[in-house]
């Protein structure tokens, strides 16, 4: 497999693709989605979660859980949760914004801008969660490390390393505020 | 035909057709907003310039962040308070000195080409608020415009053309169109790179949630509330 940033280029051009698609009125749902599910994440997920899953383990092996096996499995959960909030987000009754979309060029482009908002979200998170827990996934050789000298620099920008926990609490309720009020 | 000949061509009929291309719009939009335009393509082309306003622009920005930074590092707190010594004002001096200006020498080329698109895509937006009148000046003033941007954003295109039309078989057209697409992505990241770069000089850490932040204002503000009053507001399959 090539470069692990192309994986994530793949992802971000296929949200892209979709926001084309659906218009910027549907998907900024989704985007109010990704808002939460990171606040609920990196505010309270990621700083108490190993703590609780270590004393559950403890409790039942009598011994800490080795590191690489925590990694894995945050890696592999918070990827699972994100992943199907998304999913939610896209499937059955949606979480659309009400109003009309502006239209011509006007509305592509402000589609375009989403997309590759939800594109950089989705795709930054989910390698963040690689990331950060040092490249769980490499274990299993799907993908390769080192990263190349663009993956190291794309991966100092990923959402949550560059975004305040309570900055994304901030977005949802702007977004919220707006979809009262329009 | 080698590439720069076929540059030189390029930028020829490149030249005509934006010129016919601002005519016809100018036809369409009338003199009044064509002039309005032009006001802003020259004002933003003699900002872009560093000899003739660039230098003075940066210079009153770099100035202005100065200033904010005074204000914000205690400048405020002993205007407000009356504090207003030499001691204190030596040492809030001290402590911005150390900062870097918000436009640094080497981010000048970049700084000025923004401001010179914005000024130029704010003429655009601007124009679009008169009402069309007398289309045949329009139409003449139109031209002006498309020569003033042909001189503006024409030298910019390379020299050499990223594809060579020596090989006409279907594998070389192929291969050339290959290489023309790659060209242009690598130009797009290029760009864009060079934005995030003079952005991330600004804001620093905060680039990307003020991005963030601004794409969803933008967003949201632009949609417009539907007539009818609905019940909720989700879609069904999909959200299609």
């Amino acid at each position: 497999m090539g470069p692990f940033e192309y994986l994530w280029l793949t992802v971000f051009v296929i949200f892209v693709l979709i926001a084309l698609a659906r218009k910027y009125p549907n998907e900024l749902g989704t985007t109010t989605i990704i808002f939460v599910i990171l606040f609920l994440i990196t505010f309270f997920a990621i700083p108490k979660l190993p703590g609780l899953i270590n004393d559950i383990y403890r409790r039942i092996f009598n011994t800490p859980m080795p590191k690489r096996q925590m990694q894995h499995l945050l890696a592999s959960l918070f990827s699972l949760i994100f992943i199907a909030a998304i999913f939610s987000s896209y499937a059955g009754r949606t979480f659309a914004f009400p109003g009309k979309a502006a239209p011509g060029w006007r509305g592509t482009f402000y589609s375009l801008l989403v997309g590759m908002m939800n594109g950089y979200l989705i795709a930054g998170t989910l390698w963040y969660f690689q990331d950060f827990y040092e490249y769980p996934i490499t274990d299993f050789k799907l993908l390769y490390l080192p990263l190349t000298d663009l993956g190291e620099k794309l991966a100092a920008f990923l959402p949550p390393y560059v975004v305040p926990p309570i900055f994304w609490a901030i977005l949802v309720a702007i977004m919220l505020l707006f979809r009262v009020r329009k | 035909m080698n590439g720069s000949t076929l540059a030189e061509l390029q930028s020829n009929i490149l030249f005509w057709i934006i010129i016919a291309l601002f005519a016809w719009q100018g036809y369409q939009r009338g003199l009044i907003a064509e002039l309005v335009k032009m006001g802003f393509i020259l004002i933003g082309f003699f900002v872009g310039n560093r000899e003739v306003l660039g230098k003075t622009l940066i210079k009153a920005l770099n100035g202005f962040w100065l200033a904010l930074q005074f204000l914000i590092h205690g400048g405020f707190e002993a205007i407000v308070t009356g504090n207003f010594n030499a001691e204190t004002l030596s040492k809030i001096f001290e402590e911005i000195n150390k900062l870097p200006p918000l436009i640094p020498p080497d981010r000048m080329e970049i700084a000025l080409f923004l401001a010179m698109l914005f000024l130029i895509g704010l003429g655009y937006l601007i124009s679009k608020l008169f009402k069309p009148q007398w289309p045949g000046l329009g139409l003449v003033a139109g031209a002006l415009n498309g020569f003033l941007l042909s001189y503006i954003f024409l030298p910019l295109l390379p020299d050499e053309l990223p594809f060579q039309l020596e090989d006409l078989s279907p594998a070389g057209i192929i291969q050339q169109i290959i290489a023309f697409i790659s060209y242009l992505i690598q130009l797009f990241f290029k760009v864009l790179s060079a934005i995030f770069q003079f952005l991330v000089d600004i804001f620093g850490q905060w680039t990307i949630p003020i991005l963030l932040l601004a794409i969803v204002i933008i967003v949201l503000i632009s949609l417009t509330p539907s007539k009818k009053k609905r019940s909720s507001g989700t879609s069904e399959g999909g959200g299609s």
